[in-house]
């Protein structure tokens, strides 16, 4: 069934300047909502790295990430509807990147627990790049080396503060759990953190 | 110390993995959409026969899918320096200016609901049997059934509301006059501001001031009793019909003429008494919008480029509407981009964008004729 909708972003002009063709994505999630492939496939390339990133950071052993990428976007794409403001597509994506590899973490978890899957460690050196400056490798070394014997919600939170660098508040919104929770688990996580490398 | 450790941790992030990534995507969407397709296919005959008897029974319409799904309740749209353009699935558009918010109140069979919160929208609504289209900015409503207009609302001190009507009639409520509606017709404005109703036209001639025109609706009593506000007045007036030339008709019965042979779909019918208006009526007060839908209908209708910068510079010329004239100005871009004209292109694109540098169509115009 043909799309019955067209949307026409128009970005104003800097001054005197030609304007840049890019839709935004309010634009782009409207276009999508009305069954628009192009408005998919725009938003989909706009923010794949950005997922793939974010979703290799919590699961840098999960060999299984584009997996975990696609369901994101398959199922941020099927509730398009339900995002009230089409601006913040960015945000809200990221929230599912993050509930989604959450869910995968607690599924390997189990399946660990049962025998069904083997336990596959996390290689810092594989994971952090050479180009790192020195004190950066090492904060990430002492969270990659941690990240495997952390609960679920310790492990997101963790690595939301450490390595993406997000305030508190906002790592509540991406886990959808409320600040006090958010603060509980992270105190818990650096405390972890900090036994684990204490001399 | 700043940095950011995320930078070093990263994936292959490379076009083929993205690419590769999509068409896993895009194949499981459409596998989806697929089983929906079967799914609803099974559905349809058992719903088709419900919903059939339902129509004949109550009559009414079946909700569209499509571009109404863009605007669903609670969407909020906001705009920065970008404006944003939407057309529904029934050719409706809903273009939202820069620095504007949006908010979709309610959107079902019946009725599609917006709030302007911020800046200006304008929307061309196509007639829909038994739907309710209106803008509410503030405490101010418009409501709609077919028709082009837009609503610009200026927060501040004394926050104002304005409505222009480029095509049709619109209905406006005003929480400040509970239970009055005033009919605001093409070619007029309403103005509310600093919670003071005003309703007064677009500038034109003086020659428009001097009769009211039976084609619009009169203005509400609450209106026309507000003392400080000007009645609400046609956007032109005709020269009274003289007894010495009674062959000759009036400028309100060529525009009347015009506006039903527009209604009736004859283009050609209606530029001629637009023409015969601008020929016998030149100084009359509708002969500025005579001439810009005589351009609309040239440009849009009759294929004739050259007739519609001719007509669209009379209405500027003309002093038209400032809603109007906005419109004309794009107008003239357009055509003369699509002439090849580049030298008056620009000059008309620098004409338009120093009047309206955040115009609805500034980034359009800006981007036509070549670099500035």
């Amino acid at each position: 069934m043909a799309p019955a909708m067209k949307l026409v972003p128009q970005p104003a002009p800097e001054s005197g300047a030609k304007p840049a063709a890019t839709p935004t994505d309010a634009a782009l999630v409207l276009a999508a909502r009305a069954g628009e492939e192009w408005a998919r496939e725009a938003l989909f390339r706009r923010y794949a790295r950005l997922a793939l990133g974010l979703a290799y950071r919590i699961l840098p052993s999960d060999l299984d990430i584009d997996d975990l990428v696609q369901d994101s976007f398959l199922y941020a794409f099927e509730r398009l509807d339900g995002l009230t403001n089409p601006q913040a597509f960015q945000a809200w994506l990221s929230s599912i990147v993050v509930r989604t590899a959450g869910k995968r973490l607690r599924r390997r978890k189990l399946q660990v627990r049962l025998g069904l899957r083997s336990f596959t460690p996390i290689d810092a050196d594989e994971v952090i790049s050479r180009t790192a400056p020195p004190d950066v490798a090492a904060e990430l070394r002492a969270v990659y080396g941690l990240l495997e014997k952390l609960p679920v919600e310790e492990r997101i939170a963790l690595v939301l503060r450490r390595v993406e660098r997000l305030e508190i508040p906002e790592i509540a919104e991406q886990m959808k759990l409320s600040v006090s929770t958010v603060k509980r688990r992270l105190s818990a996580a650096e405390a972890r953190l900090e036994r684990a490398h204490k001399p | 110390m700043s940095f950011e450790p995320s930078r070093y941790v990263q994936p292959d992030v490379s076009e083929t993995r993205v690419n590769r990534l999509w068409h896993g995507v895009a194949e499981r969407l459409e596998k989806r959409g697929a089983r929906t397709w079967r799914w609803a296919v099974s559905c349809a005959v058992l719903c088709g026969i419900v919903a059939g008897a339902w129509l004949l029974t109550r009559g009414g319409v079946f909700p569209t899918a499509g571009g109404e799904r863009a605007l669903v309740a609670d969407t909020k749209l906001e705009t920065g320096a970008d404006t944003l353009a939407v057309t529904l699935g029934d050719g409706s558009a809903v273009k939202l200016a820069s620095q504007s918010a949006l908010e979709v109140q309610g959107n079902r069979t019946a009725s599609l609901s917006l709030s302007l919160t911020r800046g200006q929208v304008t929307c061309d609504v196509t007639h829909r049997e038994g739907r309710k289209f209106s803008v509410v900015a503030g405490d101010v409503e418009v409501r709609v059934i077919g028709t082009k207009f837009s609503v610009k609302t200026t927060a501040g001190d004394e926050p104002r509301v304005e409505v222009s009507v480029l095509r049709g009639v619109v209905e406006v409520k005003s929480r400040r006059r509970p239970g009055v509606v005033a009919h605001v017709a093409a070619g007029q404005s309403w103005i509310q501001n600093a919670g003071r109703v005003v309703a007064e036209v677009a500038p034109e001639p003086a020659s428009a001031q001097t009769e009211p025109d039976n084609a619009l609706p009169a203005p509400s009593s609450a209106v026309a009793a507000d003392e400080a506000a000007p009645k609400m007045e046609p956007q032109g007036a005709a020269t009274p019909p003289t007894s010495a030339a009674p062959v000759v008709p009036s400028a309100r019965e060529l525009f009347e003429k015009a506006g039903e042979s527009r209604r009736a779909g004859d283009a050609a019918a209606a530029a001629r008494s637009y023409e015969e208006l601008l020929r016998l009526h030149p100084s009359d007060g509708r002969a500025s919008l005579s001439a810009f839908e005589l351009g609309r209908l040239r440009m849009d209708r009759l294929g004739d480029p050259s007739g519609a910068i001719t007509a669209l510079e009379r209405a500027v010329a003309l002093n038209i509407g400032p809603s109007f004239r906005e419109d004309a100005l794009a107008r003239l871009v357009s055509i003369y981009a699509s002439q090849g004209s580049s030298a008056a292109c620009a000059r008309a694109r620098d004409r338009y964008l120093s009047s309206y540098p955040t115009g609805v169509h500034a980034s359009a115009v800006a981007s036509r004729c070549g670099s500035r």
